[in-house]
Order: structure tokens, then C-alpha cells, then sequence
């Protein structure tokens, strides 16, 4: 167990030498170990952790940069509570005491008078314990409403893994030991999840054995990823769903799927008939009739040829894997759940469901029990409220719906909203749309924000409560990306640079300062204590020597194993855990009916915007791409210098936004390179420098992501404050929301582009 | 000067020698992988060998680097791992395949479809 008195940090400044302290990454979802090397308490260089079973020694771009992050002149440095109107900038410093004191009887105040459920947590990343402190702080507390940003990204690929897979989580791939590797859209050697982890194993899948394996990326944009890969395929934004089926009708027609493995453990391949005798269509009929080759290529833009013969390698070059991405934006035209249900049905297709080389299941350690506790009448009134963003009612299949929440708040829908709390989420700068989400934001009556730098949702709160940084603060994330149980621990490695505090202990306080049931729910004095009490079954003495601790082996589950039903089936709430991949998805068969069984087979939906009856299509000719980039910061983590120094390394523009245009859509418009344009759709327009390219979808534009921030960007600038760097893509954008399942949708939008 | 580039010269001489001579407990080599006809990543965390070992690798070195490296059951034995689990239970399958039943509305859940997909381990 750790002792008092042995926090790194503290060892550090005491000893006033040189240390080197092992911590993790909190600045994308992989979670990699750090190194940090910290002289007279002063962090001074980060490095790998070579004992992360993740990056091994290596680290990223992004990762460097982390102390620019720890010093930077933008941070938040006390309290600070709002003292004009929302957005004036009149901000008072407020000691911690008074602070807390504010929003804890905020909160008292609201559970009194029967309105906990009017309380609102959005928030963004959350790693390891801190996911299920909140849960139980918000529902202890007595709201439904904690938010997950997850709706505009990998929220997609989990809900299919869960309908399909019976999985409750992000899938992993064996790239390792993968023969053929297919993305369908994201960026996986360049912004994906366990990102230095799949860079290793598809070097090593490509150069280092006997037998070389290839990896293709689909894309409307040569990306990093499409440029090492093995061969880039072009795409119309937005049909991934349709080439994935139509790879299927050639992999079915040509008899080249899994025959055995179909059969065996699967359900819905092949039309079957119900319980009351009443005959279905199967995933096979569906893909034979609607998803041939010419229709298929005529959606996609893709030939033919080129869709039989990715098939034909996909299918005879096993183990195979087909990709999904889990960034932001990447599947969210309009029909993000059915075309991940039809990417991850080719893996089936091939028998690649955990088996070596193919998508294997995420295992986590058994960690010490939480503590149990009872709601009181207030707090079960309240959680059991109708949620503010709709997921559960607007939207049935929702396990969140972050980008509808500033609708309902206008609505005023289902209830007024009285409090909001900002936890790593800057809606303002995610989803603007036209000024909706400002004008939302405005209707709340008390905003409280844990940001470490005034992002654009925190310029408009009433308090804020500023979060220390990951190398100040105590944590773990659970290992993801190697299939194997294991924590990578994340401990201070410098005492706080400024008067913050971890929003973990910031929770815990509030808990105890307001009393039962939350005080029960959450009874540690600090977010360490409840770290070293959760972690306390695993090898304490490995976890704090190493930084991190696994169990360093995934065993594949064969089919028809005892483990079989550990990796297909295990979370299933309403559908049979009878190990088979669910082609027809039992799971939204019990939630949809029998009236509407075709929605339970995985289909393309054409995008409103690709609809050749759109008359904007005239009018805004071209469709605006996004795709996540290595040096795209954090939404909550200010202006990097060194990474603006690097943003458009391939397009060689620096502390600014480009747009990346098409060759012939240049020489229609008489564009070159380094000329100024406006970048207009009918949600708003942006200004950035002209890069013509020819890895592009011929109308397809890009606009580099995370750039366009508002207030914090004084930092390697010598001009004044509000001078934006670059420009926010998000701004054009119209976010709207699935019907079924809350996911957001976001584009491709139309856009048109004039000369400056 | 003259001093100062031979005192470098040796300083170079010998860490070249310590560097040959000295035998690097985590270092991938090829004659390993040759000596026991397997890949780099057999023994390595990483794919193409080097850096940490996993626990092939080190229960390998542990039995003294013998012609076979000791597959991964026998190695987590050799290492002392208790494993929680039976790896029969991942390996031995059923003859017979379960069938699918046929398909029926459930009766209808009470649980929050929104709680449910909430219980997530994971970041």
C-alpha cells in the first residue's frame, strides 16, 4: 500500500535532486507511461515509459508537449467566480474554501426542494476510477444527467459492439498477429486509441516476419494512416456502410466467408423464421439483393474491381480486421450505427471474433468492491427522472446524446435545467451551432466549470473551479488496447504549479460537504484514498515500481470454449447469451418490435447531404471532411505552442488553419496554394489558407480540427487577447441527433468556398 | 589538445569493448531467435524484440536460454503465476453447438437501457 509522505512529488522538491517519476498520459485515450524527470521539484523533460506495456519506451508528439501543458501561461491559477455577466471577463479570485462552499449549497439547496434531477454534468474523457465516482456522485446526488461526450464519437463503435458482439466496450485488434488490416474511416496511425500500440504491432505486422501483412485505409482523405499503409482507398464521405456490405455480397456470392464459424456461432446469416412463425429476412438475402457491386460502387465511388478484389483479399488473407474508428466525427453522417454494424459484420464474416489476429475483447482487473450505499426518497425521485439530453426517451438506444443537450435546454425540455456542471466538455467549442449552444448555455441559471485554462464553455460560467493537470494529480486508467487486465498508475510528479486541485478531491468534498447519501456513496477523505483502496487487489509493489500492472497475457477464447460466452454475448441485457454474433441484432429486435425487423439488420442510409434531391447541392457544391490529427490538443487544453508549431506539417502552415482542396476543384476555381478563402455552409463560414492536394475525394474539403479556440490564446503570440488561431471547423457544422440512438450527426456538411 | 584526443580515444575504445562484451539481459538478438526458431516477439512485449520480455521471454531466461523457448503455459508455471483461471476453459469446446433459439419478444426490461450501458469499465 502507499504510505503518507511517500508522494513522488513531494519526495522530489524535499530531496531537491534529480528523479525520475513514472506517471500516464492523460492527453489522448490511450493512457501511455511517462517518464518524467523532475530536478529541485521542477518537471523538466518527459520521455516513454519503457516498462508501459502500451508505448514501451516511446513517446509521442502530443506527449511531449505535456509540460508546455503543466507551465503554460494560460492555466487557470485560482478560483474564480464571475462577477459581471456570463462572458464578460469579470472574473474575482475566490478562495477554495468560499468556492466550494458556493456550489455545495447550490446543490443542498436544489435536492431540498426536490430538484437534484435539475443538475447537469457534461464531461469528456474520464479515466479509470474517476468514470464510476461520478456515476455514483450524480446518482447518490440524485440526478440522471451525467452527459458523456462520447455521443459525437466512439459511443457509435461501443453501441455496436454491444448489438452485434453483446460487448459493452471498444473492441481491440490483434494487428500483431492480423494478415489484413482494413480501416474504415478515423486516422489509426495517427489519432486512434492506443495509438504507439498499433503503430508498433503494424510495423511489425508490415517488416517484421517472415509473412507480410497489408494494411488499406479507406478514406475520403490520404491521411498519415493512408500514406503508410499499403494502399489508400478513396471514398464518397459517408458510405463506409455501403462498401463494407458490398464487400460482404462479394465474400457471400463467391462462397469466401467462414461457412463453419457462420453456422455455428452466429444468428440472423441466413432468413429464419420467429417464435410465432413469422419469416425474417437474413443478413445474406439483405447483402445478395441490395448491396451488389454496381450499386454499391455507384454510392461509394468506388469500382467495381476494386470493391471485388478488396473483398476477395479480405476474405482469403486471414486472420482479417476491419476497423472502426472511435474519433470524433468520423462515422457520424446520419447513419453512424448501421455502418459500424456492417464494418464489424465482415469480422464475423471472416471468423475473426477473438480469435488471434482478429478483434479481441478488452479484459480488466477485479479491483476491490465498491462501498454500498441506499438512496434516500429525494435522490430516488430524482435519478429517476427523464433525461435532460433525451437518451432514454427522445432517443431509446442513447446512452448519451451530448450534442442534444443545448435543444432541450432552449425547449426547456423535459424540465428547466438550474445547474451545470463542465468536466473536461466545452460544448461552446464542440457543437456552436449558430449560436444555439451560447444562447443554451445563457438559459442556465448557474454554470460551474473544472477547466485548467478558460476554454469557451468556461468563459461563460459563473464559478470555476480549475483542475489540476494530469502531472499534478493521483489516478490510474485501465490498460486498453492490449486485450489483457491491467492499470497504469498516474501519480503527481510535481506539487501543483498553481492554487488547483483535482477535480477527483473536488468531487469528494463536495460529497461530504453535503451529506448523506452522497457522503456515504463516496466516504474517501481524498481521490487517492479511493485510488489506493480500489487498486488494492492488484501487486501494489509492481504498480508503484513499474508505474502500471497486467497480467501480460490475452488468451484467445476458441468458439464453443467455456470463455466463448466471455467475448460474444457477456453484456447482452434482452437477447440470448447463447455465444452467437448477432447478424440480426436480437438486442434491437426487443427494443424495436417485430414491426420493425428490418431495422435489425445492418444497412446503409444515405446521407441527407450526398441526396442528389438536395438543392444545396448547387448552392454549396463541395462537403466539408474533418479528421483528427496527432497534434490536435485536447478541447479543454489550451494552446500548445510547440504543437501549433507542427500542426500543418503536412501542409506546412503554422498557427493557423488550411483547407485542403481537391486538384480539379482548385482549377475550377482558380485557387493555389497559400491563397485566403472563405469556407461558407449555412451554419456559418471560416477563413483558412488554400492547400491543393490530390489525396482528396474530388468535392471533398478539410478543415484541420481543434484549431479556432477563443479565449486562451495569448501564449506565443505578441498580440492581444481574442486573436484566434485558426479557425473552428465545428462552427459550420449543423450537429443534430439519430432518431434511435442519440449518436450525433455532423456532416458531411455542405459547404461552398470563395476567394477572400 | 593532443592529450585531450587521446584520452577520448581510449574513453571511446573502452566503451565500444563494454558495449561488445557486456551481455544486455533485454536486448532482442537474431541468434536467439534462430537458436530457438522462433520470432522476436515470442520473448519481446514488443514485436520486434527488445525492451521488456513477456513471460515466454522470461521464463526462457530463467531455465538458462534452453533450444525451445517454454510455451506460454509452461512459462507462467516456471514464473510461479497462479493463473486465476483454467486455460482449458479458454481451449476445450463443446462437441455439440448450441443452437439459437428461435426469436421472441422478451418480456420488457425495467432496467434504463442508458444505466445498463453505464456499468462500463474502461476509460
Amino acid at each position: 500500500m502507499l504510505r503518507p509522505g511517500t508522494d513522488p512529488a513531494e519526495q522530489a522538491v524535499a530531496s531537491s535532486e534529480e528523479q525520475v517519476i513514472t506517471t500516464t498520459c492523460a492527453l489522448c485515450p490511450s493512457g501511455c507511461g511517462l517518464d518524467v524527470r523532475v530536478v529541485d521539484g521542477k518537471a523538466v523533460k518527459v520521455e516513454g515509459s519503457a516498462l508501459h506495456p502500451l508505448n514501451q519506451g516511446v513517446c509521442c508528439l502530443k506527449g511531449q508537449t505535456s509540460l508546455e501543458m503543466l507551465y503554460s501561461p494560460e492555466r487557470i491559477e485560482h478560483p474564480r467566480i464571475q462577477m459581471g455577466e456570463r462572458g464578460s471577463g469579470d472574473w474575482k479570485e475566490i478562495p477554495w474554501d468560499e468556492a466550494l462552499g458556493i456550489v455545495a449549497d447550490k446543490l443542498t439547496e436544489l435536492r431540498k426542494t426536490g430538484k437534484s434531477h435539475t443538475v447537469a454534468l457534461m464531461h469528456g474523457d474520464l479515466r479509470g476510477q474517476m468514470r464510476q465516482m461520478v456515476q455514483r456522485f450524480m446518482h447518490a446526488y440524485g440526478s440522471p444527467n451525467m452527459i458523456s461526450r462520447e455521443s459525437l464519437g466512439e459511443g457509435t463503435t461501443r453501441l455496436a459492439m454491444w448489438l452485434s458482439q453483446g460487448i459493452n466496450g471498444l473492441p481491440v485488434y490483434d494487428i500483431t498477429n492480423a494478415n489484413y488490416v482494413m480501416t474504415f474511416g478515423g486516422n489509426l496511425l495517427e489519432s486512434s486509441r492506443n495509438l504507439i500500440g498499433y503503430l508498433g504491432a503494424t510495423a511489425f505486422m508490415r517488416r517484421g516476419r517472415p509473412q507480410r501483412g497489408k494494411l488499406v485505409a479507406v478514406h475520403p482523405r490520404l491521411s498519415v494512416t493512408g500514406v503508410k499503409a499499403d494502399e489508400w482507398i478513396p471514398i464518397r464521405p459517408g458510405t463506409y456502410g455501403a462498401l463494407a456490405l458490398g464487400m460482404a455480397n462479394v465474400m457471400i456470392n463467391s462462397g469466401l466467408y467462414d461457412e463453419s464459424f457462420v453456422r455455428d456461432f452466429t444468428f440472423g446469416f441466413d432468413d429464419f423464421e420467429d417464435a410465432d412463425g413469422k419469416t425474417h429476412q437474413g443478413f445474406k438475402a439483405l447483402v445478395l439483393e441490395s448491396y451488389t457491386l454496381e450499386r454499391v460502387s455507384n454510392i461509394t465511388g468506388i469500382p467495381t474491381d476494386v470493391i471485388a478484389r478488396l473483398a476477395g483479399e479480405f476474405a482469403t488473407n486471414r486472420p482479417a480486421i476491419a476497423v472502426l474508428p472511435t474519433e470524433a466525427g468520423e462515422l457520424s453522417s446520419g447513419n453512424a450505427l448501421y455502418t459500424a454494424l456492417a464494418v464489424h459484420a465482415l469480422n464475423a464474416l471472416v471468423g475473426s471474433i477473438d480469435a488471434k489476429g482478429g478483434v479481441i475483447v478488452q479484459r480488466f482487473p477485479d479491483l476491490a468492491d465498491w462501498s454500498a450505499y441506499s438512496l434516500d426518497s429525494s435522490a430516488r425521485a430524482g435519478e429517476s427522472k427523464e433525461r435532460i439530453d433525451g437518451a432514454g426517451t427522445q432517443f431509446p438506444l442513447a446512452i448519451s446524446a451530448y450534442q442534444n443537450v443545448p435543444e432541450r435546454i432552449l425547449a426547456g425540455k423535459p424540465y428547466p435545467l438550474e445547474m451545470l456542471m463542465l468536466l473536461n466538455a466545452n460544448p461552446l467549442y464542440d457543437m456552436p451551432n449558430n449560436g444555439r449552444c451560447l444562447k443554451a448555455l445563457m438559459k442556465v441559471p448557474y454554470i460551474v466549470s473544472f477547466a485548467s485554462t478558460l476554454d469557451e464553455s468556461a468563459a461563460y460560467a459563473d464559478l470555476i473551479l480549475p483542475a489540476s493537470t494530469f502531472l499534478e494529480i493521483w489516478g490510474d486508467d485501465y490498460l486498453e488496447g492490449t486485450g489483457y487486465p491491467g492499470i497504469s498508475l498516474r501519480r503527481p510528479v510535481v506539487e501543483p504549479v498553481h492554487d488547483t486541485r483535482d477535480p477527483g478531491d473536488l468531487l469528494l468534498e463536495l460529497a461530504h460537504r453535503i451529506g448523506d447519501p452522497l457522503a456515504k456513496a463516496l466516504p474517501w477523505e481524498s481521490y487517492k484514498d479511493l485510488i489506493t483502496d480500489r487498486l488494492s487487489t492488484l501487486d501494489w509493489e509492481k504498480l508503484e515500481t513499474n508505474g502500471n500492472w497486467s497480467e501480460m497475457v490475452y488468451f484467445n477464447a476458441t468458439p464453443g470454449s467455456q470463455a466463448w460466452k466471455d467475448v460474444l454475448g457477456r453484456d447482452r441485457l434482452n437477447a440470448p447469451k447463447d455465444g452467437r454474433f448477432d447478424f440480426f441484432s436480437r438486442e434491437l429486435f426487443a427494443l424495436l418490435g417485430s414491426d420493425a425487423a428490418e431495422s435489425c439488420l445492418p444497412h446503409f442510409e444515405i446521407p441527407s447531404a450526398l441526396a442528389d434531391s438536395t438543392a444545396d447541392a448547387l448552392d454549396y457544391p463541395f462537403l466539408l471532411i474533418t479528421q483528427p490529427l496527432i497534434t490536435q490538443s485536447q478541447q479543454w487544453q489550451g494552446i500548445i505552442p510547440t504543437l501549433q508549431e507542427c500542426y500543418g506539417l503536412q501542409g506546412y502552415v503554422k498557427w493557423d488553419s488550411w483547407v485542403e482542396v481537391g486538384q480539379k476543384a482548385a482549377e475550377a476555381l482558380e485557387l493555389q496554394n497559400g491563397d485566403r478563402v472563405w469556407i461558407e455552409s449555412k451554419q456559418g463560414r471560416a477563413q483558412a489558407v488554400v492547400r491543393v492536394r490530390a489525396g482528396l475525394w474530388p468535392n471533398a474539403v478539410f478543415l484541420p480540427p481543434g484549431q479556432g479556440h477563443h479565449t486562451f490564446v495569448r501564449w506565443g503570440r505578441s498580440t492581444e487577447e481574442n486573436l484566434v488561431v485558426g479557425e473552428n471547423p465545428n462552427k459550420l457544422i449543423e450537429f443534430s441527433s439519430e432518431p434511435l440512438t442519440g449518436l450525433a450527426v455532423s456532416g458531411p456538411t455542405r459547404v461552398r468556398i470563395s476567394r477572400v | 589538445m593532443k592529450k585531450i584526443l587521446i584520452l577520448s580515444g581510449i574513453l571511446i575504445l573502452c566503451m565500444s569493448l563494454w558495449l561488445m562484451l557486456s551481455p544486455s539481459t533485454t536486448q532482442a538478438l537474431p541468434e536467439y531467435a534462430s537458436q530457438t526458431g522462433e520470432p522476436c516477439s515470442s520473448c519481446h512485449i514488443s514485436p520486434s524484440g527488445g525492451g521488456s520480455r513477456g513471460p515466454r521471454g522470461q521464463a526462457w531466461v530463467a531455465s538458462d536460454k534452453p533450444g525451445e523457448v517454454p510455451d506460454l503455459i509452461a512459462s507462467l508455471e516456471l514464473l510461479g503465476v497462479e493463473l486465476s483461471v483454467d486455460p482449458a476453459y479458454f481451449t476445450e469446446t463443446d462437441t455439440d453447438v448450441q443452437e439459437a433459439e428461435a426469436l421472441d419478444l422478451p418480456p420488457a426490461h425495467s432496467q434504463k437501457l442508458y444505466r445498463w450501458l453505464s456499468e462500463y469499465d474502461g476509460n
